[in-house]
């Protein structure tokens, strides 16, 4: 029985067709949707391979829904969504596809946050593990981490009751010789009250990078507590004569800001400031700049010319480019010459939080481990201080001129990093990919609420539940199988080259799910198997050498490693509703949790699949040719590798050790 | 005397510089400060002083040195010492820039592997002695200059003998041939038939030896359709010819359709045959002028003829020297993209890669037999056979396997090389000079972007190929047939294969699996495929990748052998202690045991 038999449906349509966006396939099933979800069943076909193939689509992420002109063959839907996935459906009556449009309108936006997925999503956990998985991030602990408080740098309270500041946390960290009437004058002459406060400190050098909005100078305003701010900033650290003020907008933008009664410092008035603009592009010009990308990229047939012309002229890459440039630039400054680093934008919380981060990332390698990635990615320099943040995702129903990819470009900067430094992250890009999933989910609370205070009031930690409790339960699919801690000793400090062909084309994120531009064998899958082999090689030592201990004493049956208790996931997964199946893009890597799942729906199918896979006479087939003349398997290497595990004596494997398609 | 990699620039210091796909080499490299010669390898001229212009890292003064096989310099002007070990082969063009009243005399050298050297030197009082860029000149181009290529001189033995590698019997033999359709004919024994062609040739059984003859008059240069491979199950077979020739008034040949009925008929699975032209068809009808052609369907009944739009030796070279503009010595940040377009290389790949795909489909999925030609069948035709059986033969995913494709394929059917690479000659424009073979590594460098499991070769490999493509110093690439060859190549130089084959450990792909019947069909959208960087951007040092990943997949396997080592050790000492405790209890105890599997 299927989850969406439980609950309540709104809509049932018979007879749908889900079209492949990049090829001539398409496969009949049922259309379902509930308050929470929207389902495409297949139908069961003579084809076995894909019977029950499932498309689950949450509607926190459906960004549009189109309703195209009635064909032939039935009336045309588009959806696109955001996390990139695009599904184009044709149903057989137009009246059917009329309520589907006109239900899924009224599904889509809800207008209040108490709507959202978070505050319904149950994984069965009870208060203690909800608490322990927010427990996961402390700021306090992460600046204590880096060496703050110190003798030059304390905590304040003067944005204990968001007065200063509505849209800073209440903690900030700022130079000891920074008094009140300084920090609460400098927040006057800034955008939105953010002063500069700091969010990474380089203990080694004692360098600062520190965080604001762009000064209200207009064309020549001042403010002497602001001065005295950057002054102060620029005075705790004695390794450097001067402050790096990074503007981080072009400077032409800069400029215009100025009309406005902002802008940006001057020079002359600041004393020991070296100021410098980066020249990244503001939200709206990367909106467009996406927009043109996925125009481009989802063209169904490219000439090269139209790809690389049109991948060019979106101008994705190039900002991308800039972005890690200004990282790169920071993390100069900052570890090589030790000077400390004020960064700020307009209001400080796009392209100051990107920088910011992505900076953090390259200099410092606890980042770059799952647990530490945490901290860039969300509170310490990135969501508590940025503000505005449900607006760029369009979590509700906000003005279409606010939202923005700017998460996206940031998991897109540092899978860029990744690409460059295969060994010096911990996590593959499955992690980063889903956690972009999660960021427009809404299913869990981390990502909802403007600040700090929003969050409170919505009781966030008290409602809702924690990404990185998940990520974190499911670490084991986020590795990256080339990591090595000992990398990251001899480079603490990343220098990525920012030559334009470093910069690719994510396929894995836009084409995540377009099966036909998947990989035909991925190195990730490749090397996760060698690994879960070798885990297994000593799993069966381990268990060869207690049975030689116990040989002739005990039965063979007891000489079995004791099974390991049942983790969190494998509890609630019984009873809670199932995570959604095979919006899982891209094939987990080796889904240990999806696996057993698996296990209990497919036996069946399995064994057909098995049967034309493991022979080895018979020519298998990789890749889908030219013509798609005759049936193909997608042969995966993994595929074979877990037919042959299908063979094996079960009684040694546990839980712990499952790979896809084996029976415990 | 170890080879060093011929075309690296080597900064022994600084390790994270390295490139990895030279990582082995380099490490190598690194230990030897000092020049390295050769068996044979004898000095010519040295000159102190000379400025190397490096566009990375600026200029340089240093030790020039030049031997009969390679340019050296060296500086110490640094804080770590830098090395350029040029292999003179790869020398396409020396230039002397600049105007004679100058104090300084300066050279350029335009390589053939994407990369250009600027050196300079004061002015020689001696009027008479000669620069060391004229002596150098004199060593890279030893055909110009009457002298021999430094593969004749080399004397190097290794434990492999490469020569051995290819033997065009047991490759037919392991193909199953000769069997009921198919005989080995010794028409071409002493290359009277066509003297591009290799003395071994399979053609269908019911066509006699005199009958070849009167199809290889009506085929250009006498290439008629031979056999390259041949299907283990539907034994739809692949086979190669040239261009028929029609000319204008449409001349037909009985003989020649009579033997392409053959091949159909060889082929019990399809009573149909595909005839693959890869030119486009402009350039096909273009040829009927001079008295060349293509098929025409009344003629050919139950063909169809499929034209594959791949552009002619003239394109590719263009397109290559774009290319280099884009890729060296510095690359435009803003226009990085369209520069790359604008120079259609992969447009090109991608083109050769769907029409080899398209051939293997026919064979594999349509179990159909096709015919592959373009003008003369030696450039086009040889990458696209090359390729498909690389996709349809997992034999040819092996590194032995691989070097029997480029011997069979590239080698015996007469890919002029000499011509193609120009090697020692100084006619640098030569229009017959092509990277055709370069395209076609470049392919093979992209399926093995795709299926990262499938080839026991790794980048290096393919690199290396190349590497030695050019630097004469081994025969293999040599001369422009197999007829030319076989006089004295044999016996007179090394092959590349006995290099590699001595020392395979440096060359194989840790993550490849040995699936015995895989086919593999890639994907040859756009989307797919990229710029081989690691080739065409190796001699910019921001290219350097950040971490040598391979030695992460061989620490990973070693780690899995060692384990699967103490796994076995345990399973026989269980399964022996329980033999000896069985007679106690009844059952088998050893099947409690999971068996790892060895995969990889």
């Amino acid at each position: 029985q299927k989850y969406y038999h439980y609950v309540h449906l709104f809509l049932q349509v018979e007879q749908v067709r889900l079209l492949d966006r990049f090829s001539n396939k398409s496969v009949h099933g049922t259309l379902y949707l509930t308050a929470t979800h929207l389902i495409f069943v297949e139908s069961n076909s003579n084809n076995s391979a894909s019977a029950g193939h499932e498309v689950w689509i949450l509607h926190h992420h459906i960004a549009s829904v189109e309703k195209l002109s009635l064909t032939t063959s039935g009336c045309p839907l588009v959806i696109q969504c955001r996390n990139f996935r695009v599904v184009h459906f044709v149903i057989q009556r137009e009246r059917d596809c009329h309520d589907v449009y006109s239900s899924l309108l009224r599904l889509l936006r809800p207008v209040c946050y108490e709507e959202l997925y978070a505050f319904s999503y149950n994984p069965k956990q009870n208060d203690q593990q909800r608490e322990e998985g927010w427990q996961l991030i402390d700021l306090g602990a992460e600046f204590e981490r880096m060496g703050v408080p110190c003798d030059q740098w304390q905590l304040t309270d003067v944005n204990r009751d968001y007065k200063v500041c509505e849209t800073y946390p209440r903690d900030l960290y700022v130079p000891v010789t920074a008094s009140k009437p300084i920090i609460v004058g400098s927040s006057k002459f800034r955008s939105k009250g953010r002063f500069p406060v700091l969010t990474y400190f380089y203990q080694e050098k004692k360098a600062a990078v520190c965080r604001c909005s762009q000064p209200l100078s207009g064309f020549s305003a001042r403010c002497l507590e602001d001065e005295s701010m950057l002054q102060a900033i620029s005075k705790a650290n004695h390794n450097s004569r001067f402050l790096y003020v990074m503007d981080t907008r072009p400077k032409l933008n800069a400029l215009a800001n100025r009309a406005a009664g902002k802008g940006y410092e001057n020079e002359d008035n600041y004393s020991n400031i070296r100021f410098q603009f980066v020249g990244i592009e503001n939200i709206h010009v990367m909106r467009s700049s996406l927009q043109k990308l996925l125009e481009v990229t989802g063209t169904r047939s490219l000439s090269m010319s139209d790809y690389l012309v049109g991948l060019e002229s979106s101008g994705w890459l190039r900002h991308i480019k800039a972005i890690v440039d200004a990282a790169v630039f920071l993390t100069r400054a900052v570890t090589v010459e030790g000077a400390s680093v004020l960064v700020h934008c307009s209001d400080g919380w796009d392209r100051t939080a990107q920088v910011c981060a992505l900076g953090a990332l390259l200099m410092d390698p606890y980042y770059r481990t799952i647990k530490g990635f945490m901290v860039p990615a969300t509170d310490a320099s990135y969501y508590s201080i940025r503000g505005l943040y449900a607006l760029r995702c369009d979590q509700l129903d906000g003005d279409p001129k606010e939202v923005s990819p700017i998460f996206t470009q940031f998991l897109e900067c540092v899978w860029q990093l990744t690409e460059q430094f295969p060994q010096a992250f911990e996590f593959s890009e499955w992690f980063l990919l889903q956690i972009h999933e999660h960021v427009h989910s809404c299913q869990y609370g981390n990502f909802l609420g403007n600040n700090q205070r929003q969050r409170e009031e919505l009781q966030l930690r008290e409602r809702t539940h924690s990404l990185w409790a998940f990520l974190m339960s499911e670490k084991r699919n986020h590795l990256n199988p080339f990591y090595s801690p000992a990398y990251s000793e001899a480079h603490p400090v990343l220098e990525p080259s920012t030559l334009p062909y470093h910069f690719k084309f994510w396929r894995s994120m836009y084409h995540q799910f377009d099966r036909s531009m998947h990989p035909r064998q991925s190195i990730l899958k490749t090397i996760l198997t060698l690994k879960e082999n070798s885990r297994k090689a000593e799993s069966t030592l381990q268990a060869l050498e207690s049975r030689l201990q116990q040989l002739g004493v005990v039965p063979v049956a007891t000489s079995d490693p004791p099974a390991p208790p049942p983790t969190r996931d494998q509890l609630s997964n019984s009873h809670s509703l199932p995570p959604r199946p095979d919006s899982l893009i891209l094939g987990a890597p080796i889904n240990h949790k999806e696996v057993q799942r698996h296990e209990e729906e497919d036996e069946q199918e399995e064994v057909g699949e098995e049967a034309t896979e493991s022979t080895d006479t018979e020519r298998t087939v990789e890749g889908s040719s030219g013509t798609e003349s005759r049936k193909q398997s997608y042969g995966e290497l993994e595929g074979t590798y877990n037919s042959d595990l299908v063979k094996e004596e079960p009684a040694v494997v546990s839980l712990e050790f499952g790979v896809a398609r084996m029976t415990c | 005397g170890e080879i060093s990699s011929p075309t690296q620039d080597t900064n022994p210091s600084d390790h994270s510089e390295l490139k990895m796909i030279c990582f082995q080499q380099a490490i190598r490299d690194s230990d030897k400060e000092e020049l390295q010669l050769l068996p044979n390898e004898t000095v010519q001229d040295m000159a102190q002083d000379v400025t190397y212009f490096c566009p990375f890292t600026g200029a340089l003064r240093g030790t020039v040195t030049v031997t009969n096989y390679r340019l050296f310099f060296k500086s110490m002007d640094r804080d770590s010492t830098f090395m350029l070990d040029l292999p003179l082969g790869v020398v396409s063009r020396v230039e002397r820039i600049g105007n004679a009243s100058s104090r300084d005399v300066s050279y350029g050298l335009v390589c053939k592997d994407v990369r250009n050297l600027r050196f300079a030197h004061k002015q020689m009082e001696d009027t008479l002695r000669k620069s060391i860029f004229e002596v150098l000149m004199k060593f890279a181009f030893p055909v110009s200059n009457g002298l021999q290529i430094f593969a004749f001189e080399y004397g190097q033995v290794f434990p492999e003998n490469g020569w051995k590698v290819y033997d065009a019997l047991s490759e037919y033999k392991r193909q199953g041939i000769p069997n009921e359709s198919w005989r080995i004919t010794k028409v071409n024994d002493h290359y009277e038939l066509c003297d591009t062609y290799p003395s071994t040739l399979a053609v269908p059984v019911n066509i006699p030896d005199e009958e070849l003859k009167r199809v290889a008059a009506f085929r250009a240069k006498g290439r008629i359709p031979v056999l390259s491979w041949i299907h283990p199950e539907s034994q739809a077979t692949v086979t190669r010819c040239s261009q028929p020739m029609v000319g204008v008034n449409g001349k037909r040949s009985k003989e020649d359709e009579k033997y392409l009925q053959a091949i159909m008929d060889a082929n019990a699975q399809s009573h149909k045959l595909f005839i693959f032209d890869a030119r486009p068809s402009v350039n096909a009808a273009a040829n009927k002028m001079k008295g060349g052609g293509y098929e025409s369907e009344d003629a050919y009944q139950n063909a169809e003829l499929v034209f594959l739009d791949i552009h002619n030796i003239h394109v590719m070279r263009e397109s290559l020297r774009k290319l280099k503009e884009v890729v060296y010595p510095n690359i435009e940040d803003s226009h990085w993209l369209s520069n790359l377009e604008s120079t259609h290389w992969l447009e090109h790949i991608k083109l050769i890669l769907a029409g080899a795909l398209r051939i293997a489909d026919k064979v594999e999925s349509g179990k159909t037999s096709v015919v592959v030609h373009c003008s003369d069948g030696w450039d086009r035709t040889a990458q696209l056979t090359s390729l498909s059986m690389l996709m349809l033969d997992s034999y040819y995913r092996t590194i032995r396997g691989f070097e029997v494709l480029l011997e069979k394929e590239w080698l015996s059917f007469g890919h002029r090389f000499q011509l193609r690479i120009g090697h020692g000659d100084k006619n640098h424009t030569d229009a017959d000079r092509s990277p055709v073979f370069i395209q076609f590594i470049d392919c093979v460098w992209q399926l093995t972007r795709q299926f990262p499991a499938a080839f026991e070769f790794n980048d290096y490999f393919l690199v290396t190929i190349l590497d030695h493509l050019y630097s004469c110093l081994f025969g293999t690439f040599l001369c422009n047939s197999e007829q030319q060859r076989l006089k004295e190549i044999p016996k007179r130089t090394v092959s590349l294969w006995s290099y590699i084959n001595s020392q395979l450990e440096d060359f194989t792909n840790p993550l490849y699996v040995n699936y015995s019947n895989h086919v593999l069909f890639p994907a040859v959208s756009l989307r797919h495929l990229e710029l081989w960087v690691g080739y065409y951007i190796r001699w910019n040092p921001r290219m350097r990748p950040q971490e040598p990943i391979h030695q992460r997949y061989k620490e990973l396997l070693a780690k899995r052998a060692e384990l699967q080592k103490r796994v076995d050790e345990l399973q026989r000492e269980v399964a022996n202690r329980s033999a000896s405790s069985a007679s106690e209890r009844p059952g088998s105890p050893t099947r409690s045991i999971t068996p790892v599997q060895t995969f990889v």
